[in-house]
C-alpha cells in the first residue's frame, strides 16, 4: 500500500510525457531512415544538454553563460582519452563524467561565492579562458583545428553501425532524463527550486547557499559534459568551437523556448531549435542574428516559453488540471 | 629579455590599457547608474570601429569621423534602452543579463553582415604616426594621444560626477534610484543619457582603435571578457579602480607576452582569478 | 540560566549608527518583546544577532557558544530561529513544500502535517503560497520556524497587517507556544505585547532606553515621553 502510494506520487503528465517520448525514439531506429535518426540523434544530446543547462537556470536561478565549458570538457575528455589512453569510447563517455565533477567544482570555487551578476561574468570569462586554451595549447588540444579520428569502434563496444550508435545514444538520454526527473521528484529538487525563488531566505532555516548552488553547478556540469561527450564520438571530432560563447548560449535559448520553469521546456525546447536548424539550411546564415532575435523576443513577449504559452491557453479553456507539468 | 624591450613593451601596454579603459568606463557607467550589466558593450565598442572605418574611407577627415562614429554609436545604444533594455528594468537581474546578451548576437551578427567577415584598418594620420624609435620599435604620437585622452576622461568624469549639478543628479540615481525617483529627478531620462554616453565612449575607444589594430568579427568577444575582468578585479562600480586596473591589466598583459608568449591570456586570468578568490569584491569594490 | 547575551553590538550605515552598543541577556523561558518607535534599530539588532547583517563591534553568545563569527547557516542550526517583517518566503512553492523545507533540513517531515493543523492551516496545504492570503503566509512563516525546532524564537511584527480574526488566531498560538521555548518578539500592538510577554526592551535612536516588567514598563516615565505618550 505505501509502496503504491509512493508509485503515485512519482507520476506525473511529464513522466508520461518522457516515456512516450523515448518510446518514439525508439521506433524511429525501425524506419532506418538515416536522416531521421540523425535529427533525433542531435535532438537527444541537445536535449541532455540543455535538461543539464537548466539545472542551473530554472532551478536554481543561475545565469550561465560559459556552458560550452561543460560541453567541451566532455567532448575533450573523450578524445583525450580514447586517442592517448584506451580505444574505447563507451569507457571514454564514462571518463568524462570524473573529469566534469573536478571542473564543476573549480568552477564552483571561483564563481558561486559571489552574485548572480558575477555567475554571469565569471562564467563566460571562465569558458573564454577555456576557448583560448584550447586554441594556444596546439600540442595537446590541435588548436584550432581540434581532434580527429575520436573512434566509434573500441575495445569493448563498437558504434560504427548507425543503429548501434543510435541505441548507445538513446540509453543515455533514457538514462540521463529519468535521472533528473527523480531528481525533480526528490528532496534536492524541491531545495534547488527553493534557492531559484527566494535564495536570501534559506541560510535561516539552516541550509548553505554555497553548498546548494554546488550541488546544482555539479550536476548540471556533468550532464552537459555527457552532452559534449556524446556529441564527440558522434561526429568522430572536436574543435574549440564547442567552448565558444555563441555555443553555450545555445541550451539557454532552448530553455527559454520550451519554458524555462517547466520540468521538460529545455527538451521541448531543443526538439524545436535542433528541428528548424537541421531542416532549414537557409537559416545558417543568419543563425546568430536569429538566435539573438528570438532570446529578445522570448524575454520581453514570453518568458514562459511555449509550454507556458500552452498552459495559459489551457487555462483559457478550462484544461489547466491537464496541463500541469511545471516542476 | 633586454631593458629596452621590456619597457617598449611597458609603453605599449600603457596605451592598450588606456583603449581598456575607455571601454570599461562605459561599462562602470552604466552598471554604475542603471544597475545593468552591458554584455553588449563591446560590441558597441567594435561598431565605432566599423563606423570609423566607414567615415574615415570616405571622408578622409580623422576628426569628423571620429566623432561622428562616436555620436552614432551612441544613438545606437539609446535606441536598443528605449526599445528593449528599459522593458526589462522591473524584471529578475537574469532577464537584464540575458536582454543584452541578445543584443551583443545580434550585434556582432550584423557586423559580419555589414562589413563582412574579413578585418577592416585603417593608417594613423600622417601628422600622428611619427614618434620615438626605441629597440626597433617606434612609440609613436598617436599612441600618445590615447594615453593623454584616457587619462583626460578619466579627470573629466571624476570632476563630472563630484563638482556639477548634473553629475550629482547621476551620483543620486547611481546610489538610489526609488529616493531619486521621489526627489522628482527623471530617472527614465537619466537611464537613456547615460546610456547613450556610455556607449559613445565605447564608440569613442573604438573608433581609437582601429589604427592601431586590425578589426574583425571574434574582436568583440575578447574585448567583452578583458572589460570583464578589468571590472571584477577592481570591484563593479568602481570608476579610479576601473582606470587603475586597466593600466595594469595593459603593462602586465604586454610584458606577459615577452615572457611567455604562448599563454599571455591564460596567465593573466589566471591572476585574476586568484585576485577575486581573495577580494570578493574586488580590490576597489565597497563591502 | 541564560540562553541569549548580547554584548556591546553596535551596527553603523555609513554616518548613522543604527544599533548603538547595545548589551542585554535573556533567561530560559523567558517571553521577552523589543519594542520602540519606528528606526529605533530593532530590525537591524535582530538581523545582527541572526546575521542577516555582519555588527561593526561587539559579540552574541547563543546557549554557550560564541555566535558573532557564524554565518546565518550555522546559528538556524543551533537553534536560534527568526522570522522576517515582510513574509519572506518562497512565493511560488505549495505551502507545503514551504514547510517540507524545513521539515527536511530538521528531519521533522513527518509533523508537517500535525504542525499545520495544530495552525490551522491545513487545508492551504496543497496551494501556492501566493495563491492564500496574507495571515496564512504567516501563520506558514511560523509552522516553518516551529518544524525547525528552535530553542529560540525571533518574531519580527508576527501580527502587523493582519485582521482582527488572524491576530486572535496568533496571540493564541504564541502563547501556546511561549510555554515551550524561548520567544522574542519585535511587535508595535502594546495589546499583543502586554498579553504576551514577561519582559519588555525599549529602544530608541538605536539605545536601550529601558528594561523590565510589562508593569513598570507601563510607568517608566522617558518610555511613555518616548514612545507610549503620543498615544
Amino acid at each position: 500500500m505505501y509502496m503504491l502510494r509512493r508509485l503515485r506520487a512519482l507520476i506525473d503528465g511529464n513522466i508520461i510525457a518522457l516515456l512516450l517520448l523515448i518510446g518514439l525514439l525508439g521506433l524511429i531506429s525501425f524506419t532506418g531512415h538515416r536522416f531521421y535518426m540523425y535529427i533525433a540523434t542531435l535532438i537527444m544530446i541537445f536535449g541532455i544538454f540543455a535538461m543539464g543547462y537548466n539545472i542551473l537556470f530554472g532551478y536554481a536561478g543561475l545565469l550561465s553563460f560559459g556552458h560550452g565549458l561543460f560541453f567541451g570538457v566532455g567532448a575533450y575528455s573523450v578524445a583525450l582519452f580514447t586517442l592517448n589512453v584506451y580505444r574505447d569510447p563507451l569507457v571514454g563517455v564514462l571518463f568524462s563524467i570524473p573529469i566534469a565533477l573536478l571542473t564543476s567544482i573549480i568552477v564552483g570555487i571561483l564563481t558561486l561565492k559571489h552574485g548572480r551578476v558575477y555567475f554571469a561574468i565569471l562564467t563566460l570569462a571562465l569558458s573564454m579562458i577555456f576557448w583560448s586554451a584550447l586554441i594556444k595549447l596546439r600540442w595537446l588540444t590541435g588548436g584550432s583545428d581540434g581532434l580527429v579520428g575520436i573512434p566509434k569502434r573500441g575495445v569493448l563496444v563498437d558504434l560504427s553501425a548507425p543503429t548501434v550508435f543510435y541505441y548507445f545514444t538513446l540509453v543515455f538520454f533514457a538514462a540521463i532524463m529519468l535521472g533528473l526527473y527523480m531528481l525533480n521528484k526528490s528532496r534536492y529538487g524541491l531545495l534547488l527550486r527553493a534557492l531559484g525563488t527566494n535564495e536570501d531566505r534559506l541560510p535561516f532555516l539552516g541550509y548553505s547557499t554555497f553548498t546548494l548552488r554546488m550541488i546544482a553547478l555539479t550536476i548540471s556540469g556533468v550532464v552537459s559534459a555527457l552532452a559534449g561527450a556524446l556529441y564527440a564520438v558522434f561526429y568522430s571530432v572536436v574543435t574549440p568551437d564547442v567552448a565558444y560563447w555563441t555555443f553555450g548560449a545555445e541550451p539557454l535559448v532552448m530553455s527559454l523556448i520550451g519554458g524555462s520553469s517547466y520540468f521538460l521546456g529545455p527538451l521541448v525546447g531543443a526538439i524545436i531549435f535542433v528541428s528548424l536548424t537541421t531542416t532549414v539550411a537557409r537559416f545558417a546564415e543568419y543563425w546568430m542574428l536569429l538566435l539573438g532575435a528570438a532570446l529578445i523576443a522570448m524575454i520581453l513577449f514570453f518568458r514562459g516559453g511555449l509550454l507556458g504559452f500552452l498552459e495559459s491557453l489551457a487555462g483559457r479553456f478550462k484544461l489547466g488540471v491537464y496541463l500541469r507539468w511545471r516542476f | 629579455m633586454d631593458l629596452t624591450s621590456f619597457l617598449v613593451q611597458a609603453l605599449i601596454g600603457l596605451y592598450k590599457g588606456s583603449l581598456y579603459w575607455i571601454l570599461a568606463l562605459g561599462l562602470v557607467l552604466i552598471f554604475g547608474v542603471v544597475r545593468v550589466i552591458n554584455f553588449a558593450h563591446a560590441a558597441f565598442y567594435v561598431t565605432g570601429s566599423y563606423l570609423m572605418y566607414t567615415f574615415y574611407t570616405y571622408t578622409s577627415n580623422f576628426i569628423v569621423s571620429l566623432i561622428i562614429a562616436m555620436i552614432i554609436t551612441g544613438a545606437l545604444g539609446a535606441i536598443v534602452e528605449i526599445t528593449i533594455i528599459r522593458r526589462v528594468y522591473k524584471l529578475e537581474t537574469i532577464y537584464q543579463l540575458l536582454a543584452t546578451f541578445g543584443v551583443a548576437l545580434i550585434a556582432n551578427e550584423a557586423q559580419k553582415l555589414i562589413w563582412g567577415k574579413g578585418v577592416v584598418y585603417i593608417s594613423i594620420p600622417e601628422t600622428l604616426s611619427r614618434g620615438v624609435n626605441l629597440g626597433g620599435i617606434t612609440i609613436n604620437y598617436y599612441m600618445a594621444l590615447i594615453v593623454v585622452t584616457g587619462l583626460l576622461l578619466f579627470i573629466a568624469t571624476i570632476v563630472f560626477m563630484n563638482y556639477t549639478i548634473t553629475g550629482l543628479r547621476t551620483r543620486a540615481v547611481w546610489r538610489d534610484p526609488v529616493m531619486s525617483e521621489a526627489l522628482g529627478i527623471n530617472t527614465r531620462l537619466i537611464y537613456t543619457l547615460v546610456f547613450f554616453t556610455g556607449t559613445a565612449l565605447a564608440g569613442l575607444g573604438g573608433a581609437l582603435t582601429v589604427p592601431l589594430i586590425s578589426v574583425g568579427p571574434g574582436l568583440a568577444d575578447y574585448l567583452i571578457v578583458t572589460a570583464f575582468i578589468i571590472v571584477v578585479i577592481a570591484g563593479l562600480g568602481s570608476i579610479t579602480g576601473a582606470y587603475i586596473v586597466a593600466i595594469l591589466v595593459g603593462v602586465f598583459s604586454s610584458i606577459l607576452v615577452l615572457i611567455v608568449p604562448e599563454l599571455d591570456i591564460v596567465i593573466l586570468y589566471i591572476i585574476a582569478a586568484l585576485i577575486l578568490l581573495f577580494r570578493p569584491h574586488g580590490l576597489f569594490g565597497e563591502r | 540560566m541564560e540562553i541569549l547575551r548580547v554584548e556591546n553590538i553596535t551596527k553603523r550605515f555609513g554616518r548613522f549608527v543604527a544599533v548603538d552598543n547595545v548589551s542585554f541577556t535573556i533567561s530560559k523561558g523567558e517571553t521577552v518583546a523589543i519594542i520602540g518607535p519606528n528606526g529605533a534599530g530593532k530590525t537591524t539588532l535582530v538581523n545582527v544577532i541572526t546575521k542577516k547583517l555582519e555588527p561593526d563591534g561587539g559579540r552574541v553568545f547563543f546557549d554557550g557558544i560564541d555566535i558573532t563569527r557564524l554565518p546565518p547557516q550555522k546559528i538556524s542550526r543551533l537553534g536560534l530561529i527568526r522570522t522576517f517583517q515582510v513574509v519572506n518566503l518562497f512565493p511560488v512553492l505549495k505551502v507545503r513544500e514551504n514547510l517540507a523545507l524545513a521539515g527536511l533540513r530538521a528531519g521533522t517531515t513527518g509533523e508537517v502535517e500535525s504542525v499545520a493543523e495544530i495552525l490551522g492551516i491545513k487545508r492551504y496545504l496543497d496551494k501556492r503560497l501566493v495563491e492564500v492570503p496574507l495571515g496564512v503566509q504567516k501563520l506558514v512563516e511560523l509552522g516553518i520556524s516551529l518544524l525547525l525546532k528552535p530553542k529560540m524564537l525571533i518574531l519580527d511584527e508576527p501580527v502587523a497587517g493582519l485582521g482582527a480574526e488572524d491576530r486572535f488566531n496568533m496571540v493564541k498560538v504564541l502563547l501556546e507556544l511561549k510555554k515551550s521555548l524561548n520567544l522574542i518578539v519585535i511587535e508595535h500592538d502594546m495589546d499583543v505585547v502586554f498579553t504576551l510577554v514577561d519582559r519588555i526592551i525599549v529602544m530608541d535612536k538605536g539605545r536601550i532606553i529601558a528594561d523590565g516588567k510589562p508593569e513598570n514598563i507601563r510607568e517608566n516615565k522617558l518610555v511613555k515621553e518616548i514612545y507610549l505618550g503620543g498615544e
